[in-house]
C-alpha cells in the first residue's frame, strides 16, 4: 500500500520478470493482509493461515509465468483459496482435528482501529461486528468464501468468479444466500436482534447529534 | 428464492434484490412493489444493508509476520518459464529417446537383411532340414521347440529317432539336397539351398514378420520424433529465448 509512486501490479510483475526480483516483495506487501485474512477466516487457525499465506506467495513467485494478465490479486487469492480448500478437505478426512466453528473462539488477535463515533455507538458496532464474525464462521463454505471476498475484502463479482471457479450467477446467488443467512442468524438470537435494531435506529436518527445526548 | 406464504419476499430474495441479482424482471418488479408498502420488509432490507456495511468494516487480522521473501529465497526460487522448469524432463527424455532410437535402428539393421524372416524363422530351418534328411515323415509343429537342441550330424539313424517326435509339415521331398542343408542351417540364418523346405517355412512366418518390421519402423520414427522435440525444448528453446532476452534488454 505505502509503496512510493504506487506502481501498478502489472508494472511490478514486469519488473520481476525482467530480473528485478525484489519487486515481488512490493506485491507481497500489497496483498499479504488480504491473503492472510481470507485464509484465517476460512480455516480459523492462525498457524494454518500463516502457512497458506506463505505457500501462496512462494507459489505465486515461482509460477509467475502462469499469470497471464487480469486481476493479479484474484490470481493470488485463487492460489490461496485452492490451498485452503485442500487443507479443509484433509481436515475433514481426519475428524480428530476438525474445526471448532463457534466463531467466538477464533484465537485471533484482531487489530484495533480508531473509533470515529461515540463510545456507545462504537460499542454496539463492535459487538455487532463480533457477532457477524461468528456468524460468518457458521456459513457453509461456499457462501462464506463468497461473502468474505465480496463484502469483507471488496472483490468484484468477476474476481470472485475467477477465484472460486464458478459462474457470475453462482457468485451472486451464493452472496445473496450468505447475506440472508447472516441476517437470519442475527435475527434468530434475541440480543443480536436488539443490537441490530438499535444500531439501525441510531443510524436513522443521525449518528453525531444523538450520540452526544445519550445517557 | 421465493415469496413466503404470507406474501413477503424471503431473506434470500430480498438479499438478491439488494445485490440486483434477481434474474427474472417480473420477480424483481414484484419485490419492488411489495417493498413500497411493507415496512417489515423495508426494515429487513435495511438490516441487510447494515450487515453488508459492517462486513466491510470487519478489522483485518493482525499479520503474524511479514511474508516478504528474503533475497536468498528470491534468488533460489527465481521464477522460470515453463520450458526451463521442465528442463530435467526434456533432458532425460531426449537421452532415453536417443538410446531407444539407437537400439531400434540396430535391430532394424540386423533384421532388415536379405532374409525377410531372419530371426524368428531360423530355429525351424534346421529342424526342417534335418527331417528332410531323414526320409520325409509326417509332421507335427512341435518340432521347432525340440529341434535346435540336437546337433544332428546327418546320420539317418539318430535323425530318424528324433523325427517322429515332432516335425513341421512341409518337409516331404528333396532328399538329395538334405546333407548340404544340415551343414549350413545351424550356423547361419541365411536361406539354405534346401529348395522348397525353407521357402515353405518362410511363407508361414512372412505376414507376422512384416507387421513386426512395420511396428519396428513406427517405433523408430516415434523415438526419432520424441528425440527431436525433446532436444528442441531442452536445448534449443532456452538458448533462443536467452538470446532474445539479451537482445531486448
Amino acid at each position: 500500500m505505502n509503496v512510493h509512486l504506487d506502481p501498478s501490479d502489472d508494472a511490478l510483475i514486469q519488473a520481476v520478470r525482467s530480473g528485478e526480483l525484489a519487486a515481488f516483495n512490493l506485491l507481497v506487501e500489497r496483498y499479504q493482509r488480504s491473503v492472510y485474512a481470507v485464509a484465517l477466516r476460512l480455516l480459523h487457525d492462525r498457524y494454518l493461515a500463516e502457512d497458506i499465506t506463505q505457500e501462496t506467495f512462494l507459489r505465486a513467485y515461482t509460477s509467475l509465468d502462469d499469470y497471464r494478465g487480469g486481476s493479479f490479486r484474484a490470481w493470488l487469492l485463487r492460489i490461496a483459496h485452492n490451498r485452503a480448500l485442500d487443507v479443509l478437505r484433509s481436515m475433514q478426512r481426519r475428524p480428530a482435528t476438525s474445526l471448532d466453528l463457534t466463531g467466538s473462539d477464533l484465537g485471533v488477535r484482531w487489530s484495533v482501529e480508531p473509533a470515529p463515533v461515540s463510545p456507545v455507538e462504537h460499542a454496539t458496532r463492535d459487538e455487532l461486528r463480533r457477532r457477524l464474525e461468528a456468524g460468518l464462521a457458521m456459513l457453509p463454505e461456499d457462501q462464506r468464501i463468497t461473502v468474505i471476498l465480496s463484502d469483507v475484502e471488496g472483490f468484484s463479482y468477476e474476481e470472485i468468479a475467477a477465484i472460486t471457479g464458478v459462474s457470475l450467477g453462482t457468485v451472486k446467488s451464493r452472496l445473496s444466500r450468505g447475506r440472508a443467512r447472516l441476517r437470519a442468524l442475527l435475527a434468530a438470537d434475541e440480543s443480536s436482534r436488539e443490537l441490530l435494531e438499535g444500531f439501525l435506529r441510531q443510524a436513522n436518527d443521525g449518528p453525531s447529534e444523538r450520540s452526544s445526548g445519550s445517557e | 428464492m421465493r415469496f413466503t406464504a404470507d406474501g413477503h419476499p424471503n431473506d434470500e430474495l430480498l438479499s438478491a434484490y439488494l445485490a440486483e441479482a434477481i434474474d427474472d424482471p417480473a420477480v424483481a418488479a414484484a419485490v419492488s412493489a411489495h417493498l413500497a408498502t411493507c415496512t417489515a420488509c423495508q426494515e429487513q432490507i435495511a438490516e441487510l444493508q447494515v450487515i453488508t456495511a459492517l462486513l466491510a468494516e470487519l478489522p483485518a487480522p493482525a499479520l503474524p509476520r511479514s511474508f516478504t521473501l528474503t533475497g536468498e529465497e528470491l534468488e533460489r526460487l527465481r521464477p522460470r518459464p515453463w520450458y526451463l522448469r521442465y528442463q530435467p524432463l526434456f533432458r532425460w527424455s531426449s537421452a532415453i529417446a536417443a538410446l531407444l532410437l539407437v537400439a531400434l535402428l540396430s535391430v532394424d539393421l540386423l533384421a532388415g537383411g536379405p532374409a525377410p524372416a531372419g530371426t524368428p524363422a531360423s530355429p525351424p530351418q534346421p529342424a526342417a532340414d534335418r527331417q528332410a534328411a531323414s526320409e520325409a515323415v509326417e509332421a507335427t509343429p512341435v518340432a521347432a521347440l525340440s529341434a535346435p537342441a540336437e546337433p544332428t550330424p546327418g546320420e539317418t539313424g539318430s535323425a530318424q529317432e528324433i523325427a517322429p517326435a515332432g516335425t513341421p509339415v512341409p518337409a516331404t521331398e528333396s532328399t538329395p539336397e538334405a546333407p548340404v542343408a544340415v551343414m549350413a542351417a545351424p550356423s547361419t540364418p541365411q536361406p539354405t539351398p534346401a529348395g522348397s523346405v525353407p521357402k515353405a517355412a518362410g511363407e508361414d512366418e512372412s505376414s507376422p514378420a512384416e507387421t513386426g518390421i512395420s511396428l519396428l519402423r513406427l517405433a523408430t520414427a516415434a523415438a526419432g520424433i520424441v528425440l527431436a522435440v525433446a532436444l528442441a525444448l531442452g536445448f534449443l528453446l532456452p538458448r533462443l529465448a536467452a538470446r532474445r532476452h539479451r537482445l531486448s534488454r
